[in-house]
């Protein structure tokens, strides 16, 4: 400092600026070096990025891998859906929806949110608000509680809207919004008619994948559909991807049933099993012509929305007394197979016209063979003698042929096989399609057993004459029974006609299958007469329906073992049979009838339960014919069905009401069934039928018209 | 401060309209440049990062994105705007509104309801509720301020005792505020302090030392927090960071979950990385991946490259501070733009070195880059005075610019008449030095 007093002024300046400068740059090079540390550092750093990336790159990104969820989201498939032949919907899913509660979300900002999320779906669909904050909070980083299923389209609906509008107003930045409620789709097999029709269309239960009986188990392939999927993937670059494969919904089946007949055979056999018990009673309407099965009942009911629920078919005291699962299993299983086709059981009578027919097909008699009844045929000799007696002891006298099939004669029966001979009544049998299944599309089908000729022997062979010691299923000797009535044509029987795409795309159509040809014509209207006059003047008189022309065959076997005295009843009848448009076959299986009040284990039972669906859907399916069929049967014409002559209805009112209720409503409509929609829903009990696509039917509906307008 | 004035301010006294604003097209367009790119570059990882997020948990997905390019639309035009003004004006009648409105808004955030807890953090001022922004990032912008005005008004008094006690006095009280919430914003803005008085001061050695032992101490926190663990002062749980740093996979629930994440986002990402938008870690992995994370993603995403690109353009914009710096008219100007280096050069080195586990946690965001109005709010209006000092750089020559030099040139003119005086005088000043010395 001394130096500087010395100093004049001027250089003083000099030196303070200089020093100025000097500190300038001082400074200015201490930032640099800062600058050039910093650098320093950040080349360190990516220096640091290499090395994490050479020496654990390939670690973490197993790492990354690992820890994605891969797991993705099935898109459910609708299940088809299964309509009755003209639309009306028998089997449908509807969709549901299943609530998923995601904390990591509804959690994520405050509590707030967490409020206002639970309120709503309080409000909507009125779960606990402290039950649900329990749920979330126990599990808070999981995304993924599925908290409430089977929830409706509708209150999705509700939620989404309430949702939004919580959302969307202004006071939700106070209150907080409503986040983290997903749903997610799913289907729910419903069934719009309970019972209906239930061992015919089996069902599907929380596995809609999967069907059990009938045409659910059936065509179960047709009705699955195939499942979408959403799914994420990490690609070869090692980034993720999400592809969305919709589903593909199921196909819907169009069956051949038709809601109007089915409903009217339900309600006859519920009528009878209300006042009588059977072990089986059960009831088969075809179309003649195709093979197409309009109808088939039995009295073992079940909710088909609710399969595991025995009280249709037992009583409570039964069910109490099923102790272990097996039995539960055996009883559920009795009640959900169908009889029309799980059982095979001994024809009785209703297998003389088959037996009548072979023989006229291979000229052992003809039209006009008599034959002469002693109330029994014996076969053998000495020990080994069998006498086999016919249903009336005291023997028919002197009978033709058209007789022996009026009265029912099992004598006639017995001599025509035995001039037949084993080979060809087997050989008739297989024609006919007994002992081997018929193919028809009903799961479970009993085939029935035979004798086969080698070892038919001629008390055998009498014997199946007329029915007994061979057995049949029901959709067996109705389809047989088609051909024997319809010319000679035997269809395959079947119970869908149509399966359409989820989008109403006709899949595929399936036609009528004819097998084969089983008898002429001239001997198929031999039948036909014989069975007329069955019903005009034999054994089946009570099924008359005067201004009908209708022709049947009773039924009566003996079950085994024959001490028991136990009988299965059968009436099969076709109608107008000088051209038959429908066919029913009904068996009681085993009835308990009421002796004391003159009742009688017969025939009888079965054909009272036929005349009754008979005069039920003969006003539906236009069931009449002018000119063709013999005169005197259409003496009164216009006669309603249901009223009748007053004979034989007494307890059938309620389904001859349905019958007239439908026949007024729908009467002479018949054009527009093809195009009903078939996703239409019925409103609520009898569904609007449209009229009935009735193929073969289309030159009748004159008389129709007026019978349907009286009934109205 | 007129003598002063007189040698670097090139003896122009200015008055009226011409003290306020400093109107001369002499702009620095590379630093502009470098900070739109940045911007673009933090809008793009903003909206790549937070897509995936924004729509899950606010149906929008662009929701942040948004809300960030507004901001940063509105934050440009104030550094424009900023940069008009004289900063030597700004600075004198705006250093200490600027530090007052800090300290009292910190002091509101941290003692009243006006403070915000977002994320368990009461970072965020608001009224009724709703955030405004971070005090703390104002505080940043008020310090570079305040302690640019004492380091040019001290001038050599910075080594005397009383102004190193008043400089310290005066940078306290907000940081002390700031370090009540929000510990890794108080260690930065120390940083800021001491290395700019280590910059400004003669007695470099002390304050070296100073700043290294401030350092050695959060180096070896780790081992200290052990030692205090053992003594009994501190409890295990408030050393969760150093553990997670230490061990992150085995403390994964204290946050070493998320440190593990970020290091599997880096080490996934190889050269070239996943492409843009394609980060599987985002998906909500790292959480908040738009926010101190981003960089995490980015190297997913865009690869080392992509991290080398951003560090180089973060190279490149503190390069552009210093040549600014350099040219700078006074000291105020000089240790404004030194203030605003090494605020952006310790965030992105903290940040990346966090990022990359080489430093416990400690929620430095990324500038430019990471999701946040407040900090691109004011970031802006430091690179506003920067942008102003830029306008009155002595060195730099309109006319002779070439687009090369106006990127890397100094910008500095062929040496003067004065300056050739001066070095003369220099030259006799040392020798008169010597002298004195012999």
């Amino acid at each position: 400092m001394k130096t500087s007093q010395t100093l004049d002024p001027e250089e003083r300046r000099r030196r303070r600026e200089l020093k100025n400068k000097k500190y300038e740059r001082a400074i200015r090079s201490r930032l640099v070096t800062f600058t050039v540390v910093a650098a320093v550092a950040l080349i360190a750093l990516i220096i640091r990025i290499f090395v994490i990336n050479a020496q654990q790159g390939d670690d973490y990104e197993i790492s990354i891998l690992s820890q994605q969820d891969y797991s993705s989201t099935t898109i459910y498939a609708r299940r088809g859906t299964i309509t009755d032949r003209n639309g009306t919907i028998l089997a449908t899913s509807e969709r549901i929806y299943t609530m998923i509660l995601d904390p990591s979300v509804i959690l994520a900002n405050n509590a707030k949110n967490e409020n206002a999320t639970l309120a709503a779906v309080n409000a909507v669909f009125g779960f606990d608000i402290a039950d649900m904050k329990k749920t979330i909070e126990e599990k808070p980083s999981s995304a993924y509680i599925r908290y409430a299923k089977q929830l409706t389209e509708e209150q999705r609906a509700s939620f989404i809207a309430y949702r939004d509008e919580v959302n969307a107003a202004e006071s939700a930045k106070e209150t907080g919004y409503v986040r983290g409620v997903w749903f997610e789709e799913d289907y729910k097999r419903v069934y719009p008619f309970g019972t209906f029709a239930c061992n015919l269309l089996g069902f599907s239960g929380s596995d809609s994948t999967r069907g059990n009986w009938g045409l659910e188990e059936y065509y179960n392939d047709e009705l699955v559909g195939m499942n979408g999927r959403e799914y994420g993937y990490v690609n070869t670059d090692g980034v993720a991807e999400r592809t969305v494969i919709p589903a593909d919904d199921g196909n819907t089946l169009v069956s051949t049933i038709d809601y109007t007949i089915q409903a009217a055979c339900e309600k006859v056999i519920a009528n009878f099993a209300a006042t009588h018990d059977a072990d089986n009673i059960a009831a088969i309407v075809m179309n003649p012509n195709n093979g197409e099965i309009l109808a088939e009942a039995t009295d073992k009911l079940f909710d088909l929305n609710d399969p595991s629920n025995l009280t249709y078919c037992y009583t409570a005291e039964e069910i109490e007394a099923m102790a272990t699962d097996e039995e539960l299993e055996a009883a559920r299983g009795a009640m959900w197979k169908n009889y029309a086709v799980a059982d095979a059981y001994e024809p009785g009578s209703t297998a003389k016209p088959f037996t009548v027919a072979a023989a006229l097909e291979n000229g052992v008699i003809n039209e006009h063979s008599e034959f002469r009844c002693t109330g029994s045929r014996s076969f053998g000799s000495g020990s080994y003698l069998t006498r086999v007696k016919c249903n009336n002891v005291e023997g028919h006298g002197y009978l033709d042929l058209t007789e022996s099939l009026m009265e029912s004669c099992n004598v006639a029966m017995m001599d025509i096989v035995a001039a037949l001979g084993a080979e060809k009544f087997a050989e008739y049998q297989s024609i006919f399609g007994f002992g081997k299944q018929t193919s028809v599309d009903l799961p479970g089908e009993n085939g029935g057993l035979l004798y086969p000729a080698d070892k038919m022997g001629p008390v055998d062979l009498a014997t199946n004459s007329f029915g007994q010691n061979f057995t049949v299923n029901m959709v067996q000797l109705a389809s047989a029974f088609c051909s024997l009535v319809n010319g000679g044509s035997y269809y395959q029987p079947h119970t869908v006609r149509q399966i359409l795409s989820s989008d109403g795309q006709i899949v595929r159509n399936i036609e009528p299958v004819l097998v084969r040809e089983t008898v002429t014509e001239e001997t198929s209207a031999f039948i036909r007469n014989a069975l007329f006059e069955t019903v005009e003047n034999g054994t089946a008189k009570t099924a008359k329906i005067t201004g009908y022309s209708i022709g049947g065959k009773t039924g009566t076997a003996e079950k085994l073992p024959r001490s028991d005295k136990k009988y299965l009843v059968s009436f099969i009848a076709a109608a107008p049979i000088d051209d038959p448009q429908v066919l029913i076959y009904v068996i009681i299986d085993n009835p308990t009838v009421d002796l004391e009040g003159g009742e009688s284990v017969s025939a009888k039972l079965a054909i009272a339960l036929e005349k009754e669906i008979m005069e039920n859907i003969i006003p539906y399916i236009n069931l009449e014919g002018e000119g063709e069929v013999v005169s005197h049967i259409f003496d009164t014409p216009t006669v309603s069905p249901a009223d009748g002559e007053g004979q034989d209805d007494s307890g059938n009112d309620g389904t001859a009401d349905d019958g007239t209720d439908t026949a007024g409503t729908d009467g002479g409509d018949t054009t527009d069934a093809a195009d009903a929609d078939p996703n239409l829903v019925p409103a609520a009990g009898v569904p609007d039928m449209g009229g009935v696509d009735w193929n073969e039917i289309d030159s009748q509906d004159g008389g129709n018209t007026d019978s349907g307008n009286d009934d109205g | 401060m007129s003598a002063d004035q007189k040698t670097v301010a090139a003896g122009r006294e200015r008055t009226g309209i011409r003290r306020v604003f400093f109107i001369r097209k002499n702009t620095d367009n590379a630093l502009i440049l470098a900070v739109l790119l940045l911007v673009a570059f933090g809008l793009m990882m903003v909206y790549t990062t937070s897509y995936y997020t924004a729509q899950l948990k606010i149906g929008d997905s662009s929701y942040y994105l948004t809300r960030q390019a507004l901001i940063s639309g509105g934050a440009l035009a104030f550094m424009v705007f900023l940069s008009l003004f004289n900063y030597q004006w700004l600075c004198k009648f705006g250093t200490w509104p600027v530090y007052i409105a800090s300290v009292v808004l910190m002091a509101l955030v941290d003692f009243t309801s006006l403070g915000i807890e977002f994320n368990g953090r009461k970072r965020w001022f608001g009224i009724g509720g709703h955030s405004i922004f971070q005090p703390t990032e104002l505080v940043k912008l008020a310090l570079i301020m305040v302690v640019a005005l004492l380091l040019t008004n001290l001038k050599y008094k910075i080594d005397k005792l009383g102004g190193v006690l008043l400089v310290l006095g005066v940078t306290g009280v907000p940081i002390f505020f700031v370090f009540l919430n929000n510990l890794s914003s108080s260690i930065i803005l120390v940083a800021i302090v001491l290395v700019l008085m280590t910059i400004a001061s003669e007695h470099k050695k002390k304050y070296l030392a100073v700043l290294l032992a401030f350092l050695a101490v959060v180096a070896v926190a780790y081992f200290l927090g052990d030692w205090l663990v053992d003594i009994g002062l501190l409890k295990r749980y408030q050393l969760e960071r150093i553990d997670v740093w230490k061990d992150p996979e085995a403390y994964s629930l204290e946050g070493g979950w998320q440190v593990m994440q970020g290091l599997y986002a880096i080490g996934s990402g190889g050269f070239f990385g996943k492409g843009l938008g394609n980060s599987v870690q985002k998906l909500g992995f790292v959480p908040e991946a738009q926010n101190d994370m981003v960089f995490s993603i980015l190297v997913e995403e865009l690869g080392i490259f992509g991290a080398i690109c951003l560090i180089a353009l973060f190279g490149f914009l503190i390069y552009r501070i210093l040549v600014i710096a350099s040219n700078a008219p006074d000291r105020l100007g000089f240790f404004l733009c030194a203030g605003v280096a090494v605020h952006i050069s310790l965030q992105v080195v903290l940040n990346i070195a966090v990022v990359t586990n080489m430093i416990p946690n400690t929620g430095v965001t990324l500038p430019f880059i990471s999701y946040g109005g407040s900090s691109v709010l004011f970031l802006m209006s430091e690179f506003g005075l920067v942008l102003s000092v830029a306008r009155q750089s002595v060195g730099i020559s309109r006319k002779k610019r070439s687009l090369l030099r106006s990127l890397f040139g100094s910008g500095r003119r062929p040496e003067t008449a004065g300056q050739r005086e001066a070095g003369q005088a220099k030259n006799r000043y040392e020798q008169a030095s010597k002298a004195d010395n012999t």
